[in-house]
């Protein structure tokens, strides 16, 4: 899989072969086939999945020392839009590959979504504990509405620029938690 | 909404949403849009892989050349038309409803309910939705959207404007059309933003407390583009 992920980083997706991916990681062309019976698109697929789950896993643990939902999620929308604006994958898409890789995370994105939503609802129930959300917050609901507002901005943050911490600040208390967490100051 | 001309399971007729002219006018020549609109009948009918550009050409009756002069790019482009164009039909159908809302909650269940409706109701949407999910994610993936997002939000700013500052109205119209491309891509067990109820409940519980506590939450509102901040605090009292 690491040796995919340098073909495309090179190459591009549409260049991604089988020979290719051999090459680079040093085995014979039916040790690869061994891995991915499917050939190509299930490499396409899994490799794809497998660059997903450690985007997550590496946002997950940037913030894991943060206190409060607030801070993890301005933390994690910073990090995650610079990773996503470094990515080399990502930067030299081109309109058909778009397509190719989206359809090769679909099967995966429920999946994706629930682990996100998951996590999310247990740092929910923590701000709970700590008195921090308003009354009658249903706690899966909410991470279910955090986990699509998450992925939605990660992958179309339409204006915002979430490195800016003050913005993402500011997108954060208002349309992520300004339903869910209470106001720091009373409301007058 | 889409005003008679197409009943649900009916036969393919080209949805015959009248054009409130000016909307999508402004966004494309009558050239373009007509291969716009023709590559939809052709998605309804096929599907997306099998729709070629010869296909669309034929379907609006142009040639092939003539369509490739007008979107050099091929399919891919003219995809993109389709969905600018019925963004702005969206907004223009949608627009009579939000205005005849009174208050900040209506008009933004209203944009949530009917675009959704809007959306769902089109045949090429639903064809793909069926037979081929993977590419309604391809063409509303990453930034795709944001010009779409962008689109609806200035769009439909129009209507929340009564309510909202101006360049609020916008990112309030921009947060609704996120919502609602979540909830198509990834339907939910809890929430149907076609139904009145559901969308009133997102609504109350997400939208509004952000809306009417803002001044409270964050006095010192840094944001992208400063407004003028007048009044102390909104006078609306929170909700209990």
């Amino acid at each position: 899989m690491r040796a995919g992920i340098r073909c495309v980083e090179r190459k591009g997706l549409q260049g991604l072969s089988i020979e290719d991916v051999a090459q680079e990681a040093g085995v014979s062309r039916t040790t690869i086939y061994r891995y991915f019976p499917g050939g190509r698109a299930q490499m396409v697929e899994e490799t794809a999945t497998w660059e997903v789950a450690r985007f997550w896993r590496r946002l997950a643990r940037a913030v894991a020392d943060l206190p409060t939902l607030e801070e993890r999620l301005v933390r994690g929308l910073e990090l995650g839009s610079q990773i996503i604006k470094r990515s080399t994958i990502m930067a030299n898409l081109m309109d058909p590959e778009l397509n190719e890789l989206v359809s090769a995370l679909q099967p995966a994105e429920p999946i994706v979504h629930q682990v996100i939503r998951d996590y999310l609802a247990e740092l929910l129930a923590d701000e709970a504990a700590a008195g921090r959300l308003r009354d009658g917050i249903d706690l899966r609901q909410a991470a279910d509405y955090l986990t699509r507002m998450m992925i939605s901005f990660l992958g179309s943050p339409a204006g915002w620029d979430l490195t800016d911490a003050d913005q993402t600040r500011r997108l954060v208390r208002r349309e992520f938690l300004g339903g869910i967490v209470r106001p720091t100051v009373a409301p007058a | 909404m889409v005003s008679g001309g197409s009943t649900p399971g009916g036969p393919i007729a080209e949805p015959a949403q009248a054009d409130a002219g000016v909307d999508v006018a402004a966004l494309m020549s009558p050239a373009e849009l007509r291969v716009a609109d023709a590559l939809l009948r052709c998605v309804a009918r096929w599907g997306m892989a099998k729709t070629t550009v010869e296909d669309v050409a034929k379907e609006a009756g142009i040639s092939r050349a003539t369509v490739y002069r007008l979107f050099p790019s091929g399919k891919d482009a003219i995809v993109r038309a389709s969905i600018q164009a019925q963004v702005a039909r969206l907004v223009a159908v949608i627009s009579d409803e939000l205005a005849a809302t009174s208050n900040l909650e209506d008009c933004l269940v209203a944009a949530l309910v009917e675009s959704t409706r809007f959306i769902t109701e089109n045949h090429a949407f639903s064809y793909l939705r069926a037979h081929e999910p993977e590419s309604v994610e391809a063409y509303l993936a990453f930034d795709r959207l944001d010009g779409i997002f962008g689109l609806a939000g200035s769009l439909v700013s129009g209507s929340l404007g009564r309510f909202l500052p101006d360049d609020e109205a916008y990112e309030v119209g921009v947060w609704c059309a996120r919502l609602v491309v979540s909830y198509l891509i990834l339907p939910s067990d809890d929430v149907d933003l076609a139904a009145p109820d559901s969308a009133r409940a997102v609504v109350r519980t997400y939208l509004l407390p952000a809306l009417i506590d803002q001044q409270a939450i964050n006095p010192t509102h840094p944001r992208p583009d400063p407004v003028v901040n007048d009044g102390p605090t909104e006078s609306n009292p929170e909700e209990p």
